[in-house]
């Protein structure tokens, strides 16, 4: 009896993850991700959204379901229903619901794990928000932003639908309420949602487990022993490295996770996506979709710093922008056929999991499963 | 033609004293000059590893005394102009003995003597400008970037190795960022406004952030006055007087090129070699680049351009690192040139305002 009231204590002090801000988690549908809006990808042409993205023309999205949501604040106790609330996102938007963008330091781990087996079960993307001017800064999953102009040859560029295209989306937006952005980043518990994703962008910022203490800010609770709290955090480590061998985020990322102390949190890249699925996308679309994002920002990002102006002088890129636009041009169709797979998976996951509406109580049970299964491996 | 040119003059000695008169001047005014903590000496080392030899050879300099440790690199000016302006600049920039290199200006007021005078000081001293646009503002060291790190030997999905990155400076870089570079601004009156554009149009290299200051910055309204500024901008940087219709002067401020044309010319003749080289490697990526995409940038094709885009990278490291020591060369001359044992502060100013003056006549002629 004394152990079990132990262990529930235990349990209890164990999935407080130390942050700063004390607002709850917040789901917001990001505005410029409604379908009508993306319609403008498309010439506003739903049909060939559909084309785009291998779909049954007759199946359509709703114009006003999103395809991306925003999660904000802290990752919440279990009575909050943060788990049910993304659920509810997730139903409302009948399964066309394709990204998370999260705006997170963190918050209760065990909340956390439940949000990650959600994405994961529903085949969904993640992204660590970015902000522009203090706003979300959205750019829908699918599309690859043409590259700024290269040098005017007076001939009809191949991608110039697409740019158009794109001109009109952003003019589409422009009225649209902005989503301000409190806290810019993924930290901690967050990270458990993030690395969650099946297609993931952004860093996320990680530490070794901790244990809240009483007072606001504690990373450790001192009034355990020393040995209490060694056990306690190396069951706590073991869950969470059980996790994220489960979501694959990347090589450095476990490495980082250990080796940062509790009172602070490390920046780590994620892979964008979990190896196999990775391995999966190159069979299936016959190029490498993160080796060339990766290529487009190296080739982004060296123009730029090539062009740094405090030196100067420097030196013409128009080769290389040239270079860069083509790229984005070649992306754009392997992020067609990437993006494609994924909508066909996601579309199943869905269909499987709430064959007739989502039966979220049934939903949760699954997912609590995957949670006990988790803790189980790390007994 | 003779006679008209006197004309002109005539007419601009009578004019530009009609508008040193007429320029608004505030009640209380004068500049302050704030040393941007990150800039002092002692923590811009951090980035040479804290080694004197790291610091001269990258500047390309011999070796002689540091700077000292409490020196700044870098003041923010901020406050509004006033008729003590350009010695209370020379002041500052003698205390510096030639370290000094950067301005960040966050002033306003019209005083057109004095703004003619230290857009002289600062132009003869080569000093680099930046203009304060908004109200977060951050020091950036003018003589190196951090680049991105370079591609691993598995190609664009791995890290590369320790020790691989393109500068030997970015990994103590990467640390000095990490400090509070915050600027210390007010945060409603922040902007570079009226005579604090003329001075930082004389910087041997002019910086500006990206967002737009206009409404943030203001400006007079005599139009009068800001064409002045805007021919002496001119005669500063070429030497002569623009056309009386030539479209730059209607441009806005900001649309002035980065480095005036004698500093780029001096930077082209200083590095040509880098220049030559980064150039070459800048087509051949591009090159290598359109051979992978006519493999349909299969994954070994895309592998292909790792080696060439790092030596491009290296090469544009090494590019700026000469650039930076051409400019610390030719400041530290400027400096020597005009205080060669010691300076008169007395005889600078007069001579410093005599030219300004004199560049403001012209301007006024036009």
């Amino acid at each position: 009896m004394r152990r079990a009231f132990q262990a529930v204590i235990a349990v209890l002090v164990l999935v407080v993850a130390a942050i700063e801000r004390a607002d709850a988690l917040e789901i917001t549908c990001i505005e410029a991700s409604r379908y009508r809006h993306l319609y403008q990808l498309f010439g506003n042409d739903p049909k060939q959204l559909a084309t785009f993205l291998n779909l049954d023309v007759a199946k359509l999205p709703q114009p006003e379901f999103c395809r991306a949501i925003l999660l904000t604040g802290k990752v919440d106790t279990r009575s909050a229903n943060d788990a049910d609330k993304l659920l509810a996102a997730i139903e409302a938007n009948q399964g066309w619901l394709a990204t998370l963008q999260l705006s997170s330091g963190g918050g209760i781990v065990q909340t956390g794990y439940q949000l990650g087996f959600i994405t994961r079960l529903f085949w969904l993307k993640t992204q660590t928000a970015t902000a522009l001017g203090g706003n979300l800064s959205y750019t829908p999953d699918f599309f690859v932003p043409p590259a700024a102009s290269a040098p005017d040859t007076g001939e009809e560029q191949p991608d110039a639908e697409r740019i158009r295209n794109w001109r009109n989306y952003l003019a589409s937006r422009k009225g649209l309420k902005p989503a301000p952005l409190g806290y810019t980043g993924c930290a901690s518990a967050c990270g458990l949602i993030q690395t969650a994703g099946v297609d993931r962008a952004g860093e996320v910022r990680v530490h070794r487990a901790r244990v809240g203490g009483a007072g606001k800010g504690e990373f450790i609770n001192l009034k355990t022993t020393m040995s209490e709290t060694d056990k306690r955090l190396q069951r706590l480590e073991l869950e969470q490295i059980a996790f994220y061998r489960q979501m694959d985020p990347g090589p450095d990322f476990i490495r980082t996770y250990q080796e940062t102390p509790a009172q602070t949190t490390t920046p780590v890249d994620v892979s964008r996506f979990p190896r196999y699925v990775a391995d999966y996308l190159t069979g299936k679309c016959k190029i490498n979709g993160d080796q060339l994002q990766e290529l487009d920002r190296q080739i982004g990002n060296t123009i730029t710093e090539l062009n740094a102006p405090q030196f100067g002088y420097w030196i013409k890129t128009d080769n290389l922008r040239r270079s860069l636009r083509q790229l984005r041009h070649l992306r754009s169709d392997a992020e067609r056929c990437i993006a494609a797979a994924h909508e066909a998976e996601r579309r199943s996951h869905f269909a499987k999991l709430c064959p007739n509406g989502c039966d979220r109580k049934k939903l949760m049970d699954t997912v609590n499963d995957s949670v006990r299964s988790l803790l189980k491996q790390a007994q | 033609m003779i006679a008209n040119n006197l004309r002109s003059a005539a007419l601009a000695m009578l004019f530009v004293p009609a508008l040193l008169s007429s320029a608004p001047s505030p009640a209380v005014a004068a500049l302050e000059f704030h040393c941007i903590e990150a800039s002092r000496y002692k923590n811009l080392l951090q980035i040479f590893h804290d080694d004197p030899s790291t610091f001269f050879s990258y500047f390309n300099l011999s070796r002689r005394p540091l700077p000292s440790h409490e020196a700044c690199r870098a003041l923010l000016v901020t406050g509004t102009i006033a008729p003590d302006s350009a010695d209370a600049l020379l002041g500052r920039v003698i205390e510096g003995r030639g370290w000094l290199a950067a301005l960040y200006l966050s002033f306003s007021g019209t005083n057109l003597e004095q703004e003619a005078a230290m857009a002289a000081m600062v132009r003869q001293f080569s000093l680099k400008t930046y203009e304060v646009r908004g109200p977060v503002y951050f020091y950036q060291p003018d003589f190196v970037v951090r680049w991105t790190p370079a591609v691993g030997k598995g190609g664009f999905l791995s890290a590369a190795a320790a020790g691989a990155d393109p500068s030997p400076l970015d990994s103590s870089l990467a640390a000095f960022l990490r400090r509070d570079r915050a600027l210390k601004l007010d945060p409603k009156r922040y902007a570079c406004a009226e005579g604090c554009r003329v001075v930082w149009s004389a910087g041997a290299n002019r910086i500006y952030n990206s967002r737009s200051g206009q409404a943030d910055a203001p400006s007079t309204t005599d139009q009068t006055i800001e064409r002045l500024r805007s021919v002496f901008a001119y005669r500063l940087d070429r030497g002569r007087l623009p056309a009386a219709d030539d479209p730059i002067l209607s441009r806005p401020w900001d649309r002035i090129p980065t480095t005036p044309p004698a500093v780029a010319a001096t930077l082209r003749k200083e590095c040509d070699a880098e220049i030559s080289v980064a150039e070459a490697l800048e087509t051949r990526v591009a090159d290598v680049f359109a051979e992978a995409a006519g493999k349909k940038l299969t994954p070994n094709a895309v592998s292909a351009l790792v080696p060439h885009l790092n030596a491009l990278k290296r090469a544009g490291v090494r590019l700026q690192q000469c650039l930076a020591a051409a400019h610390e060369n030719l400041r530290l001359r400027s400096f020597e040139t005009h205080c060669p044992k010691v300076c008169s502060r007395a005889e600078l100013l007069g001579a410093i305002s005599k030219s300004g003056a004199e560049m403001l006549e012209q301007a006024g002629t036009l």
